[in-house]
């Protein structure tokens, strides 16, 4: 028979992961953590967009563009980091109460603990995924996955090791396969993280391409030098048929239209712009501190999954 | 493309921020409701000379009450003047014809003729405000333009084409004797 996992090797940790998941409770430090100014950069890109290329746009890509939407406080991002603190918590608590209450039973096992760990990992993953919407305003968001998480980790995680091998005989190897999964699941994210970065740089440079495109027509348009031509990248140039006699008057039709075009493909390509932008910026913007909220957001569940993995370990190996 | 007051706000933010950071950004400017915002912000932030080479003076742009309004606290400010030339028989709002600051002249057809060379293009007009800003119009029918709140080079260049064909175009008084 395997020895039973004690809580009470965990208590350091638990009380760590407690005391780290206190300090997301107060909005108020992640407002010193994430700089809203670069929030407020990703704003006046867009503007700048809207402003720069507005002659060239027709109402419907105005209007497109206007839809984009980003919260400069970030507000959705950091309430869900303390939704998910809060959550934490009152796990880490149960858990902490369930390990002082072990003193007198020795003889507990937590194969069952996988439950509730399932549940707020997934719980989590979904509120990381869904970081650009608001979703916790009320006192009702946080009571409603509180309470389940919280009676489920009290009540249908403990079991006398013999009720456990009769309720569940293939416990361990459930385990196995459910932390494969989980950490599939995280690796998923992460690389979902990384597409959507990657997504988002690809647009960045489009964007300074079709800029320096802009920029070197209007110029020879505004004086239209032999020199000033020969800036126009290729691209354009190549849009006229060879034999055309390309004049100042006669290419701007084709150029409003290969702008537009341009635009509309990259809104229609990247229709979460706004979101790949907020993750773009805030990764090449700001620096690693925007990164630190978000990636405690990553790590609270990842820590769970370590946790419960030293456990399995643990098990395994005695 | 009808501007909302939000929007008109919002390009208008856009435009402030360009003319604060003196910004060599080209920018596309189209619609009348556009460039009536970007002239008011043109004409705020010159401090001494504004030159335009337009159709009549008689444009929407130029009817209206944002742009007259720009017009006059540009006018009303110290060592300031404003010259206007135009392609077609000038027809200009009495509050600027009737003010010593505002030189009003009928361009010759040389100095058209030259102009069009110039750009290449026989359906251009441009205003210049001071010596780096400057708006140049290549679709005047559709109020199509490119700008710029800091390119002094090309304003030079734009600035000498001016002041020589406004020195061979005979000022509105002259032909209206002549007439």
């Amino acid at each position: 028979m395997s020895t039973p996992v004690q809580l009470l090797d965990l208590t350091a940790i638990l009380q760590f992961g407690a005391g780290v998941s206190i300090l997301f409770f107060y909005q108020e430090m992640l407002t010193y953590v994430v700089p809203a100014k670069a929030r407020t950069n990703i704003i006046q890109e867009i503007s700048k967009w809207k402003g720069q290329f507005h002659g060239v746009l027709t109402d419907n890509d105005i209007n497109r563009l206007n839809r984009i939407t980003v919260d400069p406080q970030l507000q959705s991002f950091k309430s869900t980091i303390t939704h998910l603190g809060k959550l934490s918590f009152v796990l880490l608590l149960t858990l902490l109460l369930l390990a002082a209450h072990e003193e007198q039973h020795q003889h507990y096992s937590y194969d069952y603990l996988l439950i509730s760990s399932v549940i707020f990992i997934v719980y989590s993953i979904i509120a990381i995924l869904l970081i650009h919407h608001n979703f916790y305003r009320r006192t009702a968001s946080f009571l409603l996955p509180a309470i389940p998480i919280a009676l489920i980790s009290a009540f249908a995680t403990v079991y006398e090791i013999e009720s456990s091998k009769q309720i569940c005989p293939h416990a361990e190897y459930a385990a196995y396969w459910a932390l494969g999964g989980f950490i599939s699941v995280v690796l998923l994210a992460v690389c979902k993280f990384y597409y959507d970065e990657r997504t988002a740089k690809t647009l960045w440079t489009e964007c300074e391409q079709l800029k320096t495109c802009f920029e070197a027509f209007a110029t020879w348009k505004v004086q239209p030098t032999e020199y000033n031509f020969l800036r126009i990248p290729s691209q354009i140039r190549h849009l006229y048929q060879r034999g055309f006699e390309i004049t100042p008057e006669n290419t701007q039709e084709k150029f409003d239209k290969f702008m537009a075009d341009k635009i509309r493909h990259m809104l229609k390509s990247h229709h979460r712009l706004s979101y790949q932008l907020h993750l773009y910026i805030s990764q090449h913007k700001s620096g690693f501190i925007t990164a630190i909220p978000k990636a405690i957001g990553i790590v609270i569940p990842t820590g769970f999954i370590f946790i419960y993995a030293v456990s399995i370990w643990h098990k395994i190996v005695h | 493309m009808c501007l909302t007051p939000n929007e008109a706000k919002e390009y208008r933010e856009y435009l402030l921020s360009l003319a604060e950071t003196h910004s060599s950004d080209i920018i596309s400017n189209g619609g009348k409701d556009h460039a009536i915002v970007l002239y008011s912000v043109l004409l705020d932030n010159s401090r001494n000379d504004v030159r335009i080479f337009c159709q009549s003076g008689s444009s929407a742009v130029w009817r209206a009450p944002e742009f007259i309004e720009a017009m006059n606290r540009f006018l009303k400010r110290d060592n300031t003047s404003l010259k206007v030339l135009t392609s077609e028989e000038p027809t200009l709002d009495r509050t600027f014809r009737n003010q010593a600051k505002v030189e009003i002249r009928h361009i010759s057809t040389d100095a058209l003729r030259k102009i069009k060379d110039h750009f290449k293009n026989s359906k251009c007009n441009f205003a210049i405000f001071d010596t780096d800003k400057y708006r140049y119009e290549y679709d005047f029918e559709h109020f199509k333009a490119y700008c710029s709140f800091n390119a002094p080079d090309v304003v030079k260049t734009m600035t000498d084409l001016f002041d020589a064909s406004f020195s061979d175009s005979a000022p509105v008084q002259e032909i209206a004797a002549v007439q």
